[in-house]
C-alpha cells in the first residue's frame, strides 16, 4: 500500500504502510498506544459510521509490486456496508445489557468483516442460532453451532501434534448460558491435551459471558474481575433508582458510605456472581494457551485477565498486551434505562446520534489485586509478533509456537473409578492424593509413580456408604506467597497440567450416611481444600469428584480455601 | 613495584577449547580505563591482559610473582551465599526427625530465631564492617573472588576483597530475590529479562512433589524460563521440568536455558535429597556451584566441591572433576559474562576479569587437585587485578605489605584489611574477632548499639554516633540489611524487645572438627555426608 487519502500514489513525502497507519492512529483511540495503532489499522479499510464520521477520502489507492517487479496500483471505493446486529443481542432494559463490557465500534468493524468476507457465514447466522448442537468433524476444518457469530473451533495438526484452537470471536450476546454449553459441547469434539483459546480481535461482549467460560479450563475455584462506580451524586442516584436496585444494589451502599469517608470510587464488586463462575466446574483437563493481541477488548480483556489472575495458563500476545478496555459499557439504550426516574433522565438525542459510557471500572483480583484494566490492559506472558506465514498461511508460525509451549507442559493425569467398597484410582506424574468423601477428607493415599501411558494404580476400601467421592492430587495454583506452617507434611504437590483423559464410567450407591472427620488419620494439606469436580463419566484428572448415583455427573466447585497466611518466605 | 601484577605457574585457564590443560606460563592483568576498549562500564576495570605459555622474567614495570609449580586457576565464583549468615554454625532444630518438605517450614521451627534469625541480625547491626571482612576472608579461604548474596548496604563497606555479583561493576544489571515472586512480580522480572537484565532467583526449593514445585510452574507461566535466569536450587522439580525450561528458551530465541545454582549440602541437610544435576545437564542448562550459608551449608566452594564430589560418588553420577571444577570456575564466570556485557570472570583468558587463585599442586589432574584442594592449599588470591589474600611472602611479592595475619586452620594467610575507621591504617584481624565474639556475647545489646548508630545516621549525626569500631569521625558508619524478608514471617530480623537470646558460638572459617561433627551427629542427608572430613585429608588443619 503505498497510502490513503486523495491521491498518494505519486506523492513522494508519503511514506511506507506504517506512516499511512500511524497518520491514522492519530485520530484514533486506543486504550494504550499500541492498541490505538491496530486499531488505526483495523479503520483504515472499515470505518464504523456508528460512533464517529464519515471518512475524508474519497477513496483509497493501494500500490503494489509483483513478484515479477511489475509494479501496480488499484483504486478502491468506500462501500457502504450494514452488518446488521449481532444475532443475540442483549435487550437494553435486560441484567445482560447492564453487564456488557464491549468496544462498540470494533464490534462493528469485526461483523463488517464477516459480512464482507464471508458473507456466507453472515447469511446464516440467525438460522443458525434458532438450530441445535454443534455438528462436523473439528479436524476437517472450523466448527460451530447457535453462536457461530461468537465461536468456533478446530483441530490443528503442528508437527504432527494435534491441538486445539477454539476461536472466540466475540462476546457480544445475550444468552451466556446457551454460550457457556456450546463451549462445554465443542471442547469435548478436541483433542484433549493440548488447546489455544484464541481471542485476538474480540471485542468483548457479555462479562458473564467471559467470565463464566474460566471454570471450564481450570480444577480451581475462579474469582471474577470486580468492578467499581464513580462515587458521585449521579452513581448514588442510580444505584437507588428503583429499576436499577436489583442489578447495583451490591454498589449502592459503598456509594452512599463515600459520602463520610470521601472515597472515590465505590466498592469493587463482581459483576458476574462468584457461584456462576463455579457452577459447571473443569471441562478440559489439558495445558491451555491463550492468545490475545491489542484488539482484545473489554470482556475478552476480562476473560485474559482471568486467565492470568485465577492461574488458567500462559497469555500469548500479538504485540504487548491486550487493547485495555476494562470497563462496563453502557450504550444510549442502556443509559437511558438506567436513568429513568433519576433526577438525570436522559433527553432525547438526534436521530442517528448515539453514545457510550464507561460506567463500571474493573479491577483485577488475586496477584494483581486492585490493578486496574483500563488503559493498561493485561500483559502477555510471551510476546510475539505475526510473520509472513501467520498471515498468509493461517497462523502457521503461531500456532507452531503454542503447540511447543503446550508439549513443553509437565504431564500428569489421574482417572478414578467406584465399584462400591473399592475406589480406584490411575495416576501419572503423581506422588500422593487426597480423598475426600461428601466433603470430608478421610485419607490421603501415596500412588506409585506411572506416566500417562502407563499409569500408576491404588485401590482403596471405602467401608461406609457415600454420596460424593472426590480425588485430588493437592495441586493449586502457584502460590505466590505463602508463610511457613511448621510441621504440615501433608502439603505436597505434584506436578501441575494434567494432559490425558481417562474416563470411567463409576457406578455405586446413594446414601444420606455421612463420614466423620473423627475417623481420619491424614489431615488434609493446604491443596485439600482446593477443590474441583470433574464429570466422572468423562475427563476425570488431577481432582475428580464422582457422585457414585450417578454415572454422569456435573460437578460443583466449592470456594477454595487455604490453611497457610500470605507472607513472604525467604530461602538458604 | 608496579601496578601490573603478573602469575607464574601451571595455568588451569579453563578455556572453552581446552578446559582440562594446564600449561606452564603467565598470566597478566591489566586496568582499563574508562572508555577504553573492552571497559564497557563505567571507570576502570580490572581485566586480564595477556596469558603466556611460558616462564619469562617480567619487564621492569610487571611485578611478577612466580608460584612455582603450584595451579593457578580462575578465581572462583559462588552464585548462591547469605554472607550475612556467615559467622553462624550448622544449625537443626532438635525436635525435627524428617526431612523438611520445603523452605517454609523450618523458619516456623522453635529453635530457628533464636539460634539463626537473632543472632545474624545482631552480628550485622553490631559489626556490619566486621561481619563482612568475616565473610569475605571465609569465601578467599576457598578461594572464592565473586561471590553472590550480599545483605543489602547503606555505605560503602571499608574493605572489599570479594566481588558482589549483585550489584559490582554496574547496578541492577543483575537483579536478585531470595523470596517468593508474586505472578505481578514475575511479569516484571520478565520485562527485566527481556531488556538484558539477568535474575538471581530462589526457585523450587524443597523435596520434588512438595509445594516447592508450585514455584516453577509460576515462573513457567510467567516466561521468565530464559537463559538469563540463574535459579538457585531447583531441587522440587524433575526431567519434565528442566525440559520446559528449554523449551521456553527456545522459544524465546535462546540458544540455551539458563543457570542452575546446586547447593548439595544446604539441600541434603534440610530436605534429604537435592538437584537432578543429571537431568539439568542433559536439557542444557549451566550447572554451578554454591555453598549457601552458614546453617545449612559448606563455608565456602571448596567445602561445596567436597559435597559434591560425594554427591556423585554416592548416586553414581557421570560427572568428573573437571565438571566439578567447571562449576565453580568457568560455568558460573560465563553467567555473569551473559550478565555482564561480556565481562565475567572463571577463565584465564584476556579480557576476562583479573581474578586468580594460586592452588598448592597435590594432584597431576589439575581439576581433581582443585577438588580435593583445601584452606590450606590456598597460597594466593588475586581479584581485580590484586592480592587480596594469600601467604606472606607472596603477598609481599604481589605489593601487599600492610596486611593483617590470619589464622586458617593450621596456616596462616595475610588479607590487606582496612580499618573503617581510618582507612589508611591497616585492620587487625584481632579487632574483627574481638568485635564479632563481643556480639556473640551480649547480641542484644549488640543490636541496641547498633540501632542507636542508624538512628544517629538518619538523624544526621553519625560523626557524634558514639563508639564502636564501625563508626569513625572518618566516614559515616555502614548499615546492613539482612537479604530475606523481616516481618510479621521473620525470617531474618530482630528479636520482640526484651527478649534475651544466645548466640552460638562463632565457627572458625575452615571447615574443623566441630563442624564434621555436626555434619556427622545431624541434618537428613541419610549418612550421604558422614565422614566427609575423610575427603578434606587434611587432619592437622583442625
Amino acid at each position: 500500500m503505498s497510502g490513503t487519502g486523495m491521491r498518494t500514489h505519486d506523492q513522494a513525502d508519503e511514506g511506507p504502510p506504517h506512516v499511512a497507519v500511524r497518520r491514522h492512529a492519530e485520530r484514533e483511540r486506543g486504550g494504550r498506544p499500541d492498541s490505538g495503532l491496530a486499531r488505526a489499522l483495523d479503520t483504515l479499510t472499515f470505518r464504523p459510521l456508528r460512533l464517529g464520521p464519515p471518512p475524508d477520502e474519497q477513496w483509497m489507492v493501494l500500490g503494489f509490486t509483483t513478484e515479477d517487479g511489475q509494479e501496480g496500483e488499484v483504486r478502491l471505493e468506500w462501500r457502504f456496508v450494514d452488518p446488521g446486529r449481532p444475532p443475540d443481542e442483549a435487550h437494553p432494559t435486560t441484567a445482560a445489557a447492564l453487564a456488557t463490557a464491549v468496544h462498540p465500534e470494533r464490534a462493528i468493524v469485526r461483523r463488517a468483516k464477516k459480512l464482507t468476507f464471508n458473507d456466507s457465514l453472515w447469511r446464516t447466522e440467525r438460522a443458525d442460532l434458532r438450530r441445535g448442537s454443534v455438528t462436523g468433524d473439528p479436524g476437517e476444518g472450523w466448527i460451530s453451532g447457535r453462536f457461530q457469530d461468537n465461536v468456533s473451533a478446530r483441530t490443528v495438526t503442528v508437527d504432527g501434534r494435534e491441538i486445539g484452537h477454539l476461536r472466540l470471536w466475540s462476546f457480544d450476546l445475550a444468552d451466556d448460558i446457551g454460550f457457556v454449553h456450546e463451549v462445554v459441547e465443542l471442547l469435548g469434539k478436541l483433542p484433549q491435551d493440548g488447546l489455544v483459546v484464541d481471542l485476538r480481535g474480540n471485542p468483548g461482549g457479555l462479562i458473564w459471558a467471559a467470565e463464566r467460560l474460566l471454570q471450564l479450563f481450570t480444577p480451581h475455584h475462579v474469582e471474577p474481575t470486580r468492578f467499581s462506580l464513580l462515587a458521585t451524586d449521579l452513581t448514588r442516584q442510580i444505584a437507588a433508582a428503583r429499576q436499577n436496585r436489583g442489578l447495583l444494589g451490591p454498589w449502592q451502599r459503598s456509594l452512599t458510605g463515600a459520602i463520610g469517608t470521601g472515597e472515590l470510587y465505590s466498592q469493587a464488586v463482581p459483576i458476574t456472581p462468584v457461584g456462576r463462575c463455579n457452577d459447571i466446574g473443569q471441562i478440559y483437563g489439558g495445558p491451555v494457551v491463550t492468545a490475545v493481541d491489542a484488539t482484545t477488548y473489554s470482556a475478552a480483556d476480562l476473560f485474559a485477565a482471568g486467565v492470568a489472575d485465577n492461574h488458567i495458563g500462559t497469555i500469548v500476545a500479538i504485540g504487548d498486551a491486550t487493547g485495555a478496555g476494562g470497563a462496563n459499557v453502557w450504550n444510549t439504550d442502556v443509559l437511558r434505562s438506567v436513568l429513568a426516574g433519576t433526577a438525570h433522565a436522559l433527553p432525547p438525542l438526534p436521530e442517528g446520534v448515539g453514545l457510550t459510557l464507561s460506567a463500571r471500572r474493573a479491577t483485577r483480583i488475586g496477584p494483581s489485586d486492585g490493578a486496574p484494566i483500563e488503559d493498561v490492559g493485561v500483559t502477555g506472558h510471551r510476546r510475539r509478533s505475526m510473520t509472513r506465514r501467520d498471515l498468509l498461511d493461517g497462523n502457521a508460525d503461531f500456532l507452531a509456537y503454542c503447540a511447543r509451549l503446550l508439549d513443553a507442559e509437565p504431564a500428569t493425569a489421574m482417572s478414578i473409578a467406584w465399584q462400591a467398597p473399592t475406589l480406584r484410582v490411575e495416576t501419572a506424574g503423581l506422588d500422593r492424593v487426597d480423598v475426600h468423601a461428601d466433603g470430608r477428607p478421610i485419607t490421603s493415599l501415596d500412588v506409585p509413580a506411572g506416566a500417562v501411558d502407563d499409569p500408576g494404580v491404588v485401590h482403596l476400601d471405602i467401608d461406609r456408604d457415600v454420596e460424593e467421592l472426590r480425588v485430588e492430587d493437592g495441586v493449586g495454583p502457584p502460590s505466590p506467597r505463602y508463610a511457613a506452617a511448621p510441621d504440615a507434611d501433608p502439603e505436597r504437590t505434584p506436578a501441575r497440567w494434567p494432559v490425558r483423559a481417562r474416563g470411567q464410567a463409576t457406578t455405586g450407591t446413594r446414601s444420606t450416611t455421612y463420614s466423620a472427620m473423627a475417623r481420619l488419620d491424614v489431615a488434609a494439606g493446604d491443596g485439600a481444600l482446593r477443590t474441583l469436580t470433574m464429570p466422572s463419566s468423562a475427563a476425570i484428572r488431577k481432582s475428580s469428584t464422582i457422585d457414585p448415583s450417578r454415572s454422569t455427573a456435573w460437578a460443583r466447585t466449592p470456594a477454595r480455601d487455604r490453611t497457610t497466611s500470605s507472607g513472604p518466605i525467604a530461602g538458604t | 613495584m608496579s601496578d601490573v601484577l603478573e602469575l607464574q605457574g601451571r595455568l588451569v585457564s579453563a578455556t572453552v577449547d581446552a578446559p582440562d590443560r594446564d600449561v606452564v606460563g603467565r598470566v597478566r592483568f591489566t586496568t582499563l580505563p574508562d572508555g577504553a576498549a573492552g571497559n564497557p562500564f563505567t571507570g576502570e576495570l580490572a581485566v586480564i591482559d595477556t596469558v603466556t605459555q611460558r616462564r619469562w622474567p617480567a619487564p621492569d614495570d610487571v611485578t611478577q610473582v612466580d608460584v612455582g609449580d603450584a595451579y593457578v586457576y580462575p578465581g572462583l565464583t559462588d552464585l548462591h551465599s547469605h554472607l550475612g549468615f556467615a559467622t553462624l554454625p550448622l544449625w537443626h532444630e532438635p525436635t525435627r526427625t524428617s526431612p523438611w518438605l520445603h523452605r517454609d517450614l523450618w523458619p516456623g521451627a522453635d529453635s530457628y530465631k533464636p539460634n539463626v534469625t537473632w543472632p545474624a541480625y545482631a552480628y550485622l547491626k553490631g559489626a556490619p564492617e566486621e561481619l563482612l571482612a568475616y565473610a569475605q576472608v571465609r569465601a578467599l579461604a576457598g578461594g572464592t573472588t565473586s561471590i553472590q548474596g550480599w545483605p543489602a548496604a547503606r555505605g560503602t563497606p571499608a574493605n572489599r576483597l570479594v566481588r558482589n555479583t549483585d550489584d559490582d561493576l554496574e547496578r541492577d544489571l543483575v537483579r536478585t530475590s531470595v523470596v517468593n515472586l508474586s505472578a505481578a512480580e514475575l511479569d516484571q522480572r520478565r520485562s527485566l529479562l527481556d531488556d538484558g537484565h539477568t535474575l538471581v532467583y530462589h526457585l523450587s526449593e524443597g523435596q520434588p512433589g512438595s509445594l516447592a514445585a508450585r514455584e516453577f510452574a509460576e515462573a513457567a507461566t510467567a516466561g521468565v524460563l530464559r537463559q538469563r535466569l540463574v535459579a538457585i536450587h531447583c531441587a522440587a522439580v524433575g526431567d519434565a521440568e528442566l525440559r520446559q525450561w528449554r523449551v521456553h528458551a527456545e522459544l524465546a530465541g535462546e540458544d540455551s536455558p539458563g543457570a542452575i545454582v546446586w547447593s548439595p549440602l544446604s539441600n541434603l541437610w534440610l530436605y534429604g535429597t537435592t538437584t537432578d544435576v543429571v537431568a539439568a545437564r542433559r536439557h542444557g542448562i549451566t550447572m554451578c556451584l554454591g555453598s549457601d550459608w552458614g546453617p545449612s551449608g559448606s563455608k565456602h566452594l571448596l567445602g561445596e566441591l567436597k559435597v559434591a564430589r560425594r554427591v556423585v560418588e554416592r548416586a553414581g553420577l557421570d560427572l568428573s572433576a573437571q565438571d566439578l571444577g567447571l562449576m565453580a570456575t568457568a560455568n558460573p564466570g560465563d553467567v555473569l559474562a551473559r550478565a555482564w556485557r561480556g565481562v565475567g570472570p572463571g577463565r584465564l583468558e584476556p579480557g576476562r576479569l583479573a581474578d586468580a587463585v594460586v592452588v598448592v599442586n597435590r594432584h597431576d589432574d589439575p581439576w581433581e587437585n582443585l577438588v580435593r584442594a583445601t584452606e590450606r592449599d590456598v597460597r594466593l588470591v588475586v581479584m581485580d587485578g590484586r592480592a587480596v589474600y594469600g601467604e606472606r611472602t607472596l603477598m609481599r611479592a604481589a605489593g601487599e605489605t600492610r596486611t593483617t595475619a590470619v589464622r586458617i586452620g593450621a596456616v596462616t594467610r595475610h588479607v590487606p584489611l582496612r580499618d573503617p575507621a581510618d582507612p589508611t591504617r591497616t585492620w587487625t584481624w584481632r579487632s574483627v574477632l574481638a568485635r564479632l565474639r563481643a556480639v556473640q556475647s551480649d547480641p542484644v545489646a549488640a543490636i541496641e548499639h547498633g540501632l542507636e548508630v542508624e538512628t544517629a545516621l538518619v538523624q544526621g549525626r553519625f560523626d557524634h554516633a558514639g563508639a564502636g569500631p564501625s563508626v569513625g569521625p572518618r566516614r559515616p558508619p555502614l548499615v546492613l540489611e539482612p537479604d530475606m524478608p523481616g516481618g510479621p514471617e521473620a525470617v531474618a530480623g530482630p528479636p520482640p524487645p526484651g527478649t534475651a537470646f544466645d548466640a552460638p558460638p562463632l565457627p572458625t572459617l575452615v571447615h574443623d572438627r566441630t563442624w564434621f561433627r555436626d555434619l556427622d551427629a545431624h541434618g537428613f542427608h541419610q549418612g550421604v555426608l558422614g565422614g566427609l572430613d575423610e575427603l578434606f585429608d587434611r587432619e592437622d588443619d583442625r
